[in-house]
C-alpha cells in the first residue's frame, strides 16, 4: 500500500482537504489527533513525559497541554525530546493503522514532514497552501490566537517555496470549490501513478 | 433606419469623430501592448526523447497552466506560436516502481522554449508522473498470401521467396508476447510469364496498437518458367513380392508424362525414372498402385498416365 504525506503550514487548511479525499474512500490518519490521544492513553508515552517534564505534565490524569506548551515552547531541547518520545510511538500506530486500511493509498496527514526530514517515508506528498495573510485570519478565527502569535509559529515553520520543491502535488487552499476539483485531479493520479 | 445611420455618417462632424475615436483607441492600445503584461496561459505538453526500452502509456498531466510576464506585443505573437511544449524524457527519475519529472526540472525545460523577455511568474506545482511500460523484441515470420495464376505452360521454379523472410517487432508484451508470425496484404497474379518480385504491406494484426514493425514492407519474389512436357515409356518393377509366387501385371510398361524445362528435359532418359507397384499393399483386389520412386533432378513434375495395374498371381 502506497503512503501519501498531506502537510502544510498552519491555518492552510489541512483538515479540509484531508476530509475531501476521506470523501473520496481514502482512508487519512491525522497525526496530530492521534499524538494527542497517544499522550493520553499510552502506558510508554505516558511514562516518558511523566519522566521528562515531571507530574505536572497530568493533571487529573489529562494531559496538561497549557503546562507542556509552556514548557517547550521556548525551550528547543525540551521539544526535541518531547518529539523523541511522541514521534516515534505515531509512527508506529500509524504503521499499524496502515496494515488494517483497504485501499490503493492512505494519507498521513501531518504538520511537520519537511521540518523533521520525514520526506523519505513517502511514496507522495501533498503539500496545502493558502496566502499567508488568510492562514492567519483562519488561525484567528479557529483557535482565538492573537496575530502575532500566528506570525511566530508561521517563522517557525519551513517556508512553502521551499516545501513546494519537495512536495508531488501542491493544493492551493483558497476557494473550496476550487480545492475540491484540485482534490479529485490529485486523486486520480495517485490511484494511476504512484 | 439604415439610410439615417448612414446620412449621419456623411456629417463632418461624425466623420471627425469617428477618426479621433479610433486614433485614440490605436493610442491606447500601443500605450498597454508597450507595457509588461502577465497573462495566463495553458501549456500542451508533447513529450519526446521516450526510453527505447519503455513505452509511454500515460501521463498524469497532459497541460500545464502558467502565469505570464511579458511586453504586451510579444503576447499577440506569442497566443498564436506557442501553444506546445516539450518535455525531455531524458529527465524522467525513477524511484520503486514510479517515473516522474519534478516541477522543477520540468519548468526549467519550459523556461528554456520561451523567449528571453517572457517570464513565467507561476506554473503548475505538480511533478508529471508517467506510466510506462516495459517494451520486448521479438523475431517473427513474414507469411506471404500470394495467388498465382501462371500462364499456358508456365510454372513456378522452386519457392517464393520472401525478403526478409522475419522481422523484428517492438512492443509491449501483452501485445505482442502470443505471436510468432505477421501476414502480408493478399496479392494475386494472373496470367504469369515472367519471374515476379512485389513490395507487399505487412499486416498490423488490429491488438497491436503500442507495437512498431521493423519492416513495414516486405519483398515477394518467384522465378517463373516456361516448361515443356515429353511423355516418357518406363516399365514398372513389382517390389516386395514373395519368393514362392509369380506375378503378371497389366501393363508393365506405363507413360510418364515430364514437365521440365526444355534444356533439362532433352538430357532425361528413361533410366533417371523407377516405377514401382509394391505387394506389401496387396489388398483383396486384384490391382495395385503405381509409385514413381525415382525422378531426375530439376523437372517440375512427373505424373504417371496410369493410375494402377491389374495383376494375377501363380504359385511356383
Amino acid at each position: 500500500m502506497k503512503i501519501v504525506g498531506l502537510t502544510g503550514g498552519i491555518g492552510s487548511g489541512k483538515t479540509t482537504v484531508a476530509q475531501m479525499f476521506k470523501d473520496l474512500g481514502v482512508p487519512v490518519y491525522n497525526s496530530d489527533i492521534e499524538a494527542k490521544a497517544l499522550m493520553h492513553n499510552s502506558k510508554v508515552v505516558r511514562e516518558g513525559i511523566l519522566e521528562l517534564l515531571g507530574e505536572t505534565a497530568y493533571k487529573k490524569g489529562k494531559l496538561n497541554r497549557a503546562y507542556i506548551a509552556n514548557k517547550v515552547f521556548n525551550d528547543d531541547k525540551l521539544l526535541k525530546a518531547l518529539n523523541s518520545i511522541v514521534h516515534p510511538a505515531v509512527r508506529e500506530h500509524f504503521l499499524k493503522w496502515v496494515d488494517q486500511q483497504d485501499h490503493s493509498y492512505v494519507i498521513q496527514e501531518t504538520a511537520l514532514i519537511f521540518e523533521n526530514k520525514n520526506q523519505n517515508n513517502y511514496d507522495a506528498i501533498i503539500l496545502v497552501t493558502a496566502p499567508e495573510e488568510i492562514r492567519i485570519q483562519r488561525v484567528v478565527s479557529r483557535d482565538n490566537s492573537s496575530k502575532k502569535e500566528i506570525i511566530s509559529r508561521i517563522a517557525n515553520q519551513l517556508g512553502d517555496s521551499e516545501k513546494i520543491s519537495y512536495s508531488n502535488f501542491v493544493i492551493e487552499n483558497i476557494d473550496l470549490e476550487k480545492t475540491s476539483k484540485k482534490v479529485l485531479e490529485v486523486n486520480k493520479a495517485l490511484l494511476e501513478y504512484i | 433606419m439604415i439610410k439615417k445611420v448612414q446620412k449621419h455618417l456623411k456629417k463632418r462632424k461624425v466623420k471627425v469623430f469617428l477618426i479621433f475615436l479610433v486614433l485614440s483607441s490605436l493610442a491606447w492600445l500601443i500605450k498597454t501592448l508597450s507595457g509588461e503584461v502577465i497573462s495566463r496561459a495553458t501549456f500542451n505538453l508533447e513529450f519526446v526523447n521516450k526510453p527505447d526500452s519503455l513505452l509511454l502509456i500515460d501521463v498524469s498531466k497532459k497541460t500545464v497552466d502558467v502565469k505570464l510576464e511579458a511586453v504586451g506585443f510579444q503576447f499577440l505573437s506569442f497566443g498564436i506560436k506557442t501553444k506546445t511544449v516539450f518535455i525531455d524524457l531524458n529527465n524522467v527519475e525513477k524511484n520503486s516502481n514510479k517515473f516522474y519529472i519534478p516541477q522543477s526540472i520540468y519548468k526549467k525545460q519550459i523556461e528554456k522554449q520561451l523567449s528571453n523577455t517572457i517570464t513565467i511568474k507561476d506554473i503548475d506545482r505538480d511533478t508529471l508522473f508517467f506510466n510506462f511500460t516495459e517494451l520486448i523484441r521479438k523475431k517473427v515470420a513474414v507469411l506471404h498470401d500470394l495467388e498465382l495464376e501462371y500462364a499456358k505452360n508456365h510454372v513456378l521454379e522452386g519457392e517464393i521467396k520472401v525478403m526478409p523472410d522475419s522481422i523484428i517487432i517492438t512492443g509491449p508484451s501483452n501485445e505482442i508476447g502470443n505471436i510468432s508470425s505477421v501476414n502480408t496484404t493478399k496479392i494475386k497474379l494472373v496470367d504469369l510469364k515472367e519471374s515476379f518480385s512485389k513490395s507487399v504491406k505487412v499486416i498490423r494484426p488490429k491488438k497491436m496498437k503500442n507495437a512498431s514493425f521493423s519492416n513495414a514492407e516486405v519483398k515477394v519474389s518467384g522465378v517463373v518458367s516456361r516448361f515443356s512436357e515429353k511423355l516418357f515409356a518406363i516399365p514398372v518393377e513389382v517390389i516386395n513380392l514373395s519368393l514362392d509366387v509369380k506375378i503378371e501385371i497389366f501393363p508393365d510398361i506405363v507413360g510418364v508424362l515430364c514437365k521440365a524445362n526444355i534444356g533439362v528435359l532433352k538430357d532425361i532418359k528413361e533410366s533417371d525414372f523407377q516405377v514401382v507397384v509394391d505387394c506389401n499393399g496387396m489388398l483383396n483386389t486384384n490391382t495395385l498402385p503405381i509409385e514413381i520412386k525415382k525422378t531426375p533432378n530439376h523437372i517440375y513434375s512427373a505424373t504417371t498416365k496410369e493410375k494402377e495395374v491389374t495383376y494375377i498371381l501363380t504359385r511356383q
